[in-house]
């Protein structure tokens, strides 16, 4: 009998006098041991079936089903989230937190034991676990979580964490209760690509080892090709395509499917050539230092972005890579105006232009504008979409206001919306949808540069595909140049024409996008590159077993950063910090190419990557 | 068109919501009755006359009459005209000076927040009761000294929501998306926080109310109110505590009126805490 067996699964909700159908008639079975991936875009109701499965559909939804049951009860699954943090207790030790679990997981344990052998022989068990014994599990699971020094780790609070480690924790509970089916609903999709591959590695790991089944939820069709031995594809609520990995990933059948596929490999690029030599920004050697009140009468210096330097020419888009806190935001809103470096110059089209505060004129304004990452927050949620679009040109524009509307409604259908929408309230939009009013809002005052903050990373793949493209025409169309940035590698490759890799607040590479991936000189771009999950069983399976465990040592102040990480490290790197070596079009911070560390080189030397 | 839809949506919404629809269907009558009763009656609020005194309800004095003859009818909606005066009154003064103080703190931050709200503190760290009490004792005992009295520290407790508020919208994207259309910080604070905030703003504005015609029927009846012959609920209830035993009903008529008005605005608060 498999372990989890669902039949006919239908879940409703009901909203008002509304019914929506949420899940329909979905079966699938688990067995012990197998890893099973549900794929599909968000809204089609995986985390629903989890939710129903565990019991923990919210109010006013309905699961009803011919069979719905895991073996030995709900008590033998447990459940990992996308978002560790709303979870853990922020006012608890990460080991309080794990005791607990174990306690209550022990108590119910023995509890059962004793009516299981009330007529039988005596073999009781104590009621409660002692503190030693409880302490000594937790190191035990830590460990099998992944965590080193787990002694230290036990004391600390989830915020104290970094988000790995607290999905590691996350996962260390659900091992707590020595579950046979593990659930994991996105649990990679907050984390950096490097991190990630680290957490599913562990996953595969703890299934091997512990005969787990896991049911993977994820709409990242790498992360389900890294893991799973078979795929459930999801949409609109039904299972439209069942199979092994390979049958999905190398011969889909239903059309669905092919096109997810398509957009996950994200093939088509979508770069343009270099429209002229014309420099439009130029900044120099720019830094920012957050001061962190780390304690009551001493203050952290915490260096945001350390002098980097930056030319974008006319019409191109320049990408911006690297995993989150290491700075890109605060470039972008460096380059915007809403911050103020602490030095460093920025200069448009060779005039300095000054931050907001230090009294950037509206024209210059104008000229810099930005998609912010969060869409839901970029727009004011008392606005309609048409006030929205109105506020740059009632600041700006001096022309007759009858027109806005005329302006309002033809850019809402530049970016492919409909005119009628211009009288909705954000809510009423789906994410794609608040994102284009974000990139419509930002065109309205006919910027020249347009700073775009993962303006995708919050969307599903085929959406994604669409509004990458937009952006493209749109640039095609009005020449503007993007500073693009993403922490997703194929989403960058598609869009620009030269990227910056940037690590702890500098780059450490830079170069044309082509070169940059086929060839990867410094150590940090490789790591990143191995990272990406392609959607292809057989080489994502490859990638993460390949994965090595993160150190969470931090760089001493005057070192590469990247030394703890990295595997070509010498002893130079821990004692400063490597700067930017040009070669040609090429610019790697990496002692590697430095000539005072690996030799002097003749004239005519010709760079070729190290490693 | 757009207008009406709007208007239609927010009947839609009182309709719904039965807390709120209560209680401004019960503020209204009493609104209605403390304007219009002192108008039409034949009596007069201070008018005494000794024929009549300490009468039970009859159909000439529907709720008695006073130890002076004075028909309670009138003067209790007369009361509550002047209860209603100080409780709107003091929250429209608060209300301006709480957001205006208030989101100058949030916004700037720094050494005006740290300056305003320090002053809030020591303001709100003296009870109002001496305020109104010294006021009172200088200005004479008015409406317009106990609406000062009230608001003096009355507005710390707005201020302080609304600097929250601003504090947590200021940090948003949609604000920065505006900057970086060119607004200023006028137009920010005025078209993108305020509105955002309304809805805790108002809320509490709401609760103030009732908070504030507590206030008075309370200094009323300790005698540093509002001075006879006006009559304010509280003065009514005073008046009629040395009475209580032989006369109750003198003191029950006001009392219900106020629990009554009290309970109109808590409910419209809690209407709207719901909603929000």
């Amino acid at each position: 009998m498999s372990l989890l067996n669902v039949q006919n699964l239908t879940v409703q909700f009901y909203n008002k006098s509304e019914i929506h159908e949420a899940v329909r008639n979905v079966s699938f079975s688990v067995e012990s041991g197998e890893i099973v991936g549900i794929a599909g875009e968000s809204g089609s109701g995986k985390s629903t079936v989890m939710r129903a499965v565990m019991g923990l559909l919210p109010d006013g939804a309905e699961a009803s089903f011919e069979r719905c049951e895991i073996a030995g009860g709900r008590q033998k699954a447990a459940m990992v989230f996308q978002d560790p943090m709303t979870y853990l207790n922020p006012s608890v030790t990460v080991g309080r937190q794990l005791k607990e679990t174990i306690q209550v997981h022990y108590r119910r344990k023995a509890k059962r034991m004793k009516t299981d052998s009330r007529d039988g022989e005596n073999r009781s068990m104590r009621k409660r676990l002692s503190e030693n014994e409880l302490e000594s599990r937790v190191l035990e699971l830590l460990d099998m979580a992944g965590i080193r020094k787990g002694k230290e780790r036990m004391r600390q609070y989830p915020f104290e964490l970094s988000g790995g480690l607290r999905q590691r924790v996350v996962l260390a509970i659900a091992l707590a209760c020595e579950p046979e089916l593990l659930i994991a609903d996105e649990p990679t999709t907050a984390l950096d690509v490097t991190v990630q591959r680290q957490i599913l590695e562990r996953l595969r790991r703890i299934s091997a080892e512990m005969n787990m089944a896991v049911l993977l939820v994820s709409h990242d069709l790498g992360v389900i090709a890294a893991l799973a031995d078979r795929v459930l594809v999801m949409k609109d609520g039904q299972i439209v395509e069942a199979g092994s990995a390979g049958d999905i990933f190398y011969a889909p059948e239903t059309e669905y499917t092919k096109e997810l596929l398509r957009s996950a490999a994200g093939k088509s690029a979508l770069v343009g050539k270099m429209v002229s030599d014309r420099e439009t920004l130029k900044i120099e050697k720019i830094t920012k230092k957050f001061r962190i009140a780390a304690g009551m009468f001493y203050k952290k210096e915490n260096n945001a972005v350390n002098n980097v330097s930056i030319r974008i020419y006319e019409g191109e888009t320049f990408g911006l890579v690297g995993e989150s806190g290491c700075g890109k935001t605060t470039l972008a809103r460096i380059v915007t105006g809403l911050l103020e470096p602490d030095s460093g110059a920025l200069h448009y089209k060779g005039v300095p232009f000054p931050s907001l505060k230090k009294g950037r004129t509206k024209e210059q304004t104008r000229k810099i504008q930005m998609v912010f990452q969060d869409c839901s927050a970029s727009l004011d949620p008392r606005c309609t979409v048409r006030e929205i679009l109105k506020e740059p040109l009632r600041i700006h524009k001096t022309e007759d206001p009858g027109e806005w509307d005329e302006q309002i409604e033809d850019m809402l259908v530049h970016v492919g919306l409909q005119k009628k929408d211009a009288d909705k309230y954000p809510h009423a939009f789906s994410g794609g949808q608040r994102q284009r009013i974000s990139i419509a809002r930002a065109l309205m005052p006919e910027p020249e540069l347009l700073v775009l903050d993962e303006p995708v990373s919050a969307l599903d793949v085929t959406i994604q595909g669409q509004i990458l493209q937009m952006l493209r025409q749109i640039q095609k169309e009005k020449g503007i140049s993007y500073l693009f940035i993403s922490h997703d590698l194929s989403v960058v490759r598609r869009m620009s024409s030269r990227i910056g890799v940037m690590f702890a607040g500098g780059f450490v590479e830079t170069g044309k996008t082509k070169q940059v991936y086929e060839d990867p000189w410094h150590p940090y771009t490789k790591e990143l590159l191995a990272a990406e999950l392609s959607p292809e069983p057989k080489k994502a399976k490859k990638r993460i077993s390949s994965v090595t465990e993160e150190t969470e040592e931090p760089a001493r102040k005057a070192s590469c950063p990247y030394a703890p990480r990295c595997g070509y490290v010498m002893e130079c790197c821990r004692k400063e910090r490597p700067g930017l070596y040009q070669f040609g079009d090429r610019e790697v911070a990496c002692f590697l190419y430095s000539e005072e560390h690996t030799g002097k080189r003749s004239a005519g030397y010709r760079m070729t990557s190290q490693i | 068109m757009r207008r009406l839809k709007s208007i239609y949506r927010k009947k839609n919404i009182i309709k719904k919501n039965k807390t709120l629809t209560f209680g401004i269907v019960l503020l209204c009558v009493l609104v209605l009755l403390s304007v219009f009763v002192p108008f039409f009656s034949p009596h007069s609020y201070s008018g005494q006359n000794a024929l009549v005194r300490n009468m039970g309800s009859s159909a000439l004095h529907w709720f008695g009459t006073d130890k002076f003859g004075r028909d309670i009818f009138v003067r209790v909606w007369y009361g509550t005209r002047i209860s209603l005066i100080v409780g709107l009154g003091s929250a429209a003064i608060c209300g301006v000076a709480g957001i205006l103080i208030g989101s100058a703190a949030g916004y700037r931050g720094g050494m005006a927040d740290m300056i305003l709200m320090r002053a809030a503190d020591i303001l709100d760290a003296i009870p109002s009761l001496l305020y109104v009490i010294l006021i009172t004792l200088t200005f004479g005992a008015n409406v317009g000294s106990i609406l000062t009295g009230i608001c003096i520290s009355g507005w710390t407790k707005i201020a302080r929501v609304v600097r929250g508020e601003v504090m947590r919208l200021k940090n948003l994207e949609f604000c920065d998306a505006s900057r970086l259309a060119g607004a200023g910080n006028v137009r920010i604070l005025f078209c993108h926080l305020l509105p955002n905030a309304s809805g805790q703003i108002i809320v509490n504005l709401v609760f103030f109310v009732p908070q504030a015609i507590f206030t008075e029927a309370f200094l009323s009846f300790v005698g540093v109110g509002i001075a006879a012959p006006q009559a304010s609920l509280g003065t009514l209830i005073s008046e009629a505590r040395s009475q209580m035993q032989v006369y109750p009903y003198q003191m029950i008529y006001p009392v219900m009126v106020l629990c009554l008005l009290i309970l109109s605005l808590n409910l419209i608060g809690t209407g709207l805490e719901k909603r929000a």
